[in-house]
């Protein structure tokens, strides 16, 4: 057998093989959920991710669909089909899914990075491989798999309260008839333009929380290194959304 | 630190570890006691990182329940682990924890169960050592030193490991905590009448703090 090193003695995640051995290191380990700790540790980051953004999330969305809703009324007029074409389009497809991302990067990105990268500094991720606790189980997989149902669930309810806020914010300042919108709005809802949405949360999530995982479980061991690790994250999970944004977009074009 | 043979002895489930470092071989059997005096942290720190799967092994440096080391696929050390446990000298508990998660989450980890089965026994060993059972809602932030190895030793305990090691762990205490500190190993015996205890020091380090 092969001299271990270091990395993969107690690792199985080496800061050479990057976001893709995380993620295949943390599904090999689904059956961490069979213990409770796991569970535990899930239930908690579907509170600070999920629960917790609700509020901020609930208000960017209804400022969102209200200036959507406002800036088509006022180039258009009251033109309540294209005003709720355009609110489908942007919203759902884009908008959606695009900000509840980036509300979750900025709220449970930097938030997940700094507390690995403190765990790993102080010896806590040691102590729990001593302790014969798995830590990529542990930490790594509850993390992940919150994070990511958080970023699906939050679209939807981003989309839900954009849509909803800004046609009740419109009929209450620009006098446009809800009920108009509302009806254009069902007449033209397509479930797969929703399923397009939430496919597009799903991997969103995915990668917000790989590239968050990643970069906290591999900081170097100062102190000092945790600024640079977060923003690292930060703009790398930016950066990676709005590619995969691109691209998505570029897809659908295509079909 | 004068060098030692290394050795791939101690094959046998009778012999817990045997591990055969430079300047630190040694062997633990079980229902018996080991002190291991090293000259200094570094040392020790190489000590206990092997001991734990936290560094490379080569082949012969660590037996552990009969098996070599550096023979052990990453789960079965992890495995292994399990049958360890560790009072490290600043005690190695989890600071986004309470203190009660801290107690229980090796136990419910390597049981699968929820913690409740772990409540009557973790409160007797706070009584036991004297323990305020508030301790249990703090954050590990919040604890005194002597506390965070005592919680730490409570942890190790609810898992009725084979081997328990203690890691200076009366570095740091007062004289009134050392002698609460003391009883550590006589209620460890206690619960685990077959268990072994590995007490790890640092020469001088233990010098100063007895003198």
């Amino acid at each position: 057998m092969a001299t271990p090193t270091r990395d993969n003695a107690f690792n199985p995640i080496s800061r050479q093989d990057g976001y893709y051995s995380l993620l295949m290191a943390a599904a090999k380990r689904g059956s961490a959920f069979r213990a409770w700790p796991t569970r535990a540790v899930l239930m908690k980051q579907i509170y600070f991710t999920g629960v917790q953004a609700v509020l901020p999330v609930a208000l960017l969305a209804m400022i969102t669909g209200t200036l959507v809703i406002s800036e088509m009324t006022s180039v258009l007029g009251i033109n309540t089909a294209f005003t709720t074409k355009v609110l489908l389009w942007i919203v759902i497809r884009e908008l959606g899914p695009l900000l509840a991302a980036i509300v979750i990067i900025a709220r449970s990105s930097t938030a997940i990075i700094a507390e690995l990268a403190l765990m790993r500094i102080n010896g806590e991720i040691s102590a729990l491989y001593a302790m014969g606790v798995d830590p990529t189980g542990y930490l790594l997989v509850p993390r992940l798999i919150g994070v990511t149902l958080c970023v699906a669930i939050l679209s939807i309810y981003f989309i839900a309260t954009a849509t909803l806020g800004g046609m009740l914010m419109s009929a209450l300042f620009q006098a446009v008839p809800v009920y108009r919108l509302a009806d254009q709005f069902l007449a033209m809802a397509n479930p797969w333009e929703l399923g397009y949405a939430v496919l597009k949360s799903t991997v969103f999530g995915v990668v917000i929380a790989t590239v968050a995982c990643y970069h906290g479980w591999n900081v170097s061991q100062s102190v000092n290194a945790i600024p640079q690790v977060v923003t690292q994250g930060v703009m790398r999970s930016i950066f990676l959304v709005f590619l995969l944004d691109a691209l998505f977009a570029y897809a659908l074009f295509r079909l | 630190m004068s060098p030692s043979t290394p050795t791939a002895a101690c094959r046998s489930e009778e012999c817990l570890v045997a591990c055969a470092l430079d300047g630190a071989a040694f062997e633990l059997r079980p229902g018996t006691t080991r002190e291991v005096r090293l000259a200094t942290p570094e040392d020790k720190a190489r000590v206990m990182d092997t001991l734990f799967g936290l560094r490379p092994v080569r082949p012969g440096e660590l037996s552990l329940f009969g098996r070599d080391a550096a023979d052990l696929a990453p789960d079965e050390r992890l495995a292994l682990n399990r049958r360890l446990a560790a009072v490290f000298a600043e005690g190695g508990l989890i600071s986004n924890l309470k203190v009660w998660e801290n107690l229980v989450l090796p136990a419910c980890w390597a049981s699968r169960t929820g913690p409740s089965p772990f409540e009557a026994e973790a409160l007797e060993l706070f009584d036991d050592l004297g323990l305020d059972a508030d301790l249990a809602g703090r954050l590990p932030s919040r604890l005194t030193c002597f506390e965070r190895k005592a919680i730490a030793f409570v942890r190790g305990l609810l898992t009725h490991p084979d081997a328990m090691v203690f890691d200076s762990v009366l570095e740091h205490l007062s004289e009134e905590e050392r002698r609460r500190a003391a009883r550590f190993e006589e209620l460890f015996r206690a619960r685990c009448m077959r268990g072994a205890i590995l007490r790890i020091e640092v020469a001088h380090a233990r010098a100063g703090h007895h003198a």
